[in-house]
């Protein structure tokens, strides 16, 4: 969908490319996270992609036409558009705002109302509530809602997204990045995410590309980053705790054992855990609690397993195994 | 208080006259302010995106500022002479500096972030400028043309030093005769048109705010 090939940018005046011989692609459907410190040309990279800066050199396709012999003002139209500091219109109502692009595109009155009110509905704010409402009188978290409405108005099948929760609280980031992976996976969105939260890329990426100085060091999904780390700069990045954020990516029911005559003691004393839960949260309850397990139950309650200790370290011990 | 009576008495005398002023100053500033806002607004535009036209324009325009207002009248009569033309010229040039000035900064304070926003969603140049950046920039380019508006309509009582006509007439004889009240037939009026001016401009600048932008009462 998206190909990057020896994608270079050297901005005026300065002797480094900010971005450097960057080859990378990102498959339909997929959301691709680029990640580093800042400075690391992630930011650049992106803006490349719907020509907000021009390559220096190298090559952008995207499905399989070069973005450097299409319209700029056309190519936007057709790709999502999101900052972190969400920049919304403050002199338009949230329903102008959402509308930007079907109006720039022409659409009918009647389908950009409908369009308008569908976009408000999928990000969780109440049309009748919100519509008429102002920017200024939204709260930081229901900002960047609308901004996300806003971009997935003119239905692009390619939405780029830099740090779209970076100005909103940790709460209401971790709600946000749950909430909009389900939404963007269910309209099989390809994105381009920018990031320089770790946690983030892991969350949200199905492949996770670590830049360092305009180059791409890592590319790989968020579990091959975290077990085998291709060199110290990123092991440093992903940090100490790569072990632990790995757990993240495990969810319960994958680690479990079948549920064995123990179980019903763990039960008696409320020790049980949802199979949907994460390996790092049943991590987290066999530590506080101190028990030797948990009972692991199904969506409405029934016991399909049980998880302890070791079933958690056999995750680190395969990978241990798979890393080289 | 006998001295209003008196310019009073004066005004009803000759109805005709004191009208006639009025007009002609109403006109003379009325004209001016559109020139002026018609000169000023695109050459605000233009010296918002290039840098070093602004320094030199804004530069020139805050000299401008400096000179008063009498003296940019009197070097307008060596080129285009006496009456209302070179009145209205000069009061132009005196019109200019607070619109460009403010058409400037207010372009250049409108949030960045909207402006990449509606870059990366396609709108086109003209776009962004008529859509986004005008529209923020609006109430500071407002309050410009009110600065500028004032300063046209109180100015305009010089353009009797070169024969342009309007209120500054009474004033000018007035104190050529040293009739008190005759002065005041021209410096009260003048004095109400301005505040008028200020009051009038001030509304319209809260109207033509977007509502979006308001301050939260």
């Amino acid at each position: 969908m998206i190909r990057l090939r020896d994608l270079t940018k050297t901005f005026p005046g300065q002797s480094r490319p900010a971005v450097d011989r960057l080859t990378l692609d990102v498959e339909r459907g997929q959301t691709c996270v680029l990640i580093g410190p800042s400075g690391c040309g992630k930011t650049t990279t992106m803006k490349m992609i719907n020509r907000l800066v021009e390559p220096t050199s190298g090559t952008i396709e995207l499905d399989g036409r070069d973005v450097m012999s299409q319209d700029p003002v056309a190519l936007r139209r057709g790709i999502g558009y999101v900052i972190q500091q969400i920049g919304l219109f403050p002199h338009m109502t949230i329903t102008e705002n959402i509308a930007t692009v079907p109006r720039l595109s022409g659409w009918p009155d009647e389908r950009i109302r409908t369009r308008v009110d569908e976009m408000l509905t999928l990000v969780g704010l109440e049309p009748g509530a919100y519509g008429r409402r102002y920017p200024r009188e939204l709260s930081g978290g229901e900002r960047q809602r609308v901004g996300v409405a806003r971009a997935l108005a003119g239905d692009p099948p390619v939405m780029l997204m830099d740090e779209p929760f970076g100005a909103v609280d940790p709460i209401t980031r971790t709600r946000l990045q749950n909430e909009f992976l389900k939404i963007l996976r269910s309209l099989g969105k390809t994105i381009v995410f920018v990031t320089h939260d770790i946690d983030e890329a892991i969350r949200m990426g199905d492949r996770v590309a670590i830049m360092r100085a305009g180059r791409l060091v890592q590319l790989g999904t968020p579990a091959e980053i975290l077990t085998r780390p291709a060199d110290r700069f990123v092991e440093e990045f992903v940090g100490a705790d790569r072990a632990l954020k790995r757990l993240d990516l495990v969810a319960v029911r994958e680690v479990m054992r079948a549920a064995g005559a123990e179980v019903d003691r763990q039960m008696d004393q409320g020790r049980t855990i949802r199979d949907d839960a994460t390996a790092k949260e049943a991590l987290a309850r066999l530590v506080g609690d101190g028990g030797p397990g948990l009972g692991v139950i199904d969506a409405s309650g029934r016991i399909v397993g049980v998880v302890a200790l070791a079933d958690i370290q056999r995750v680190a011990a395969a990978d241990r195994e798979r890393a080289p | 208080m006998r001295l209003v009576i008196l310019a009073w008495q004066h005004v009803a005398a000759d109805p005709g006259q004191f009208r006639d002023a009025v007009l002609v100053h109403l006109e003379l500033s009325a004209l001016a302010l559109l020139i002026a806002f018609v000169l000023a607004l695109p050459a605000g535009i233009w010296v918002s995106r290039w840098p070093t036209a602004a320094l030199v324009t804004l530069g020139a325009a805050n000299t401008l500022r400096t000179i008063p207002s009498l003296a940019v009248l009197a070097f307008t009569l060596p080129f285009l002479g006496i009456g209302f033309l070179p009145s209205l010229v000069a009061l132009t040039i005196l019109g200019l500096p607070p619109i460009l000035t403010n058409t400037y900064v207010g372009l250049r304070q409108v949030d960045a972030d909207a402006v990449e926003s509606a870059a990366g969603m396609g709108m086109t140049r003209s776009q962004i400028l008529w859509r986004v950046e005008l529209p923020l920039a609006m109430p500071v380019i407002l309050a410009g043309v009110r600065t500028s508006a004032v300063q046209v309509v109180a100015s305009a009582t010089l353009a009797a030093f070169i024969g342009g006509g309007g209120l500054g007439d009474f004033i000018t004889t007035g104190i050529g005769m040293m009739q008190i009240e005759l002065l005041l037939v021209g410096a009260i009026p003048v004095t109400l048109l301005a505040i008028a001016t200020e009051l009038l401009f001030g509304s319209l600048e809260r109207a033509l705010t977007p509502r979006g932008l308001r301050e939260v009462a």
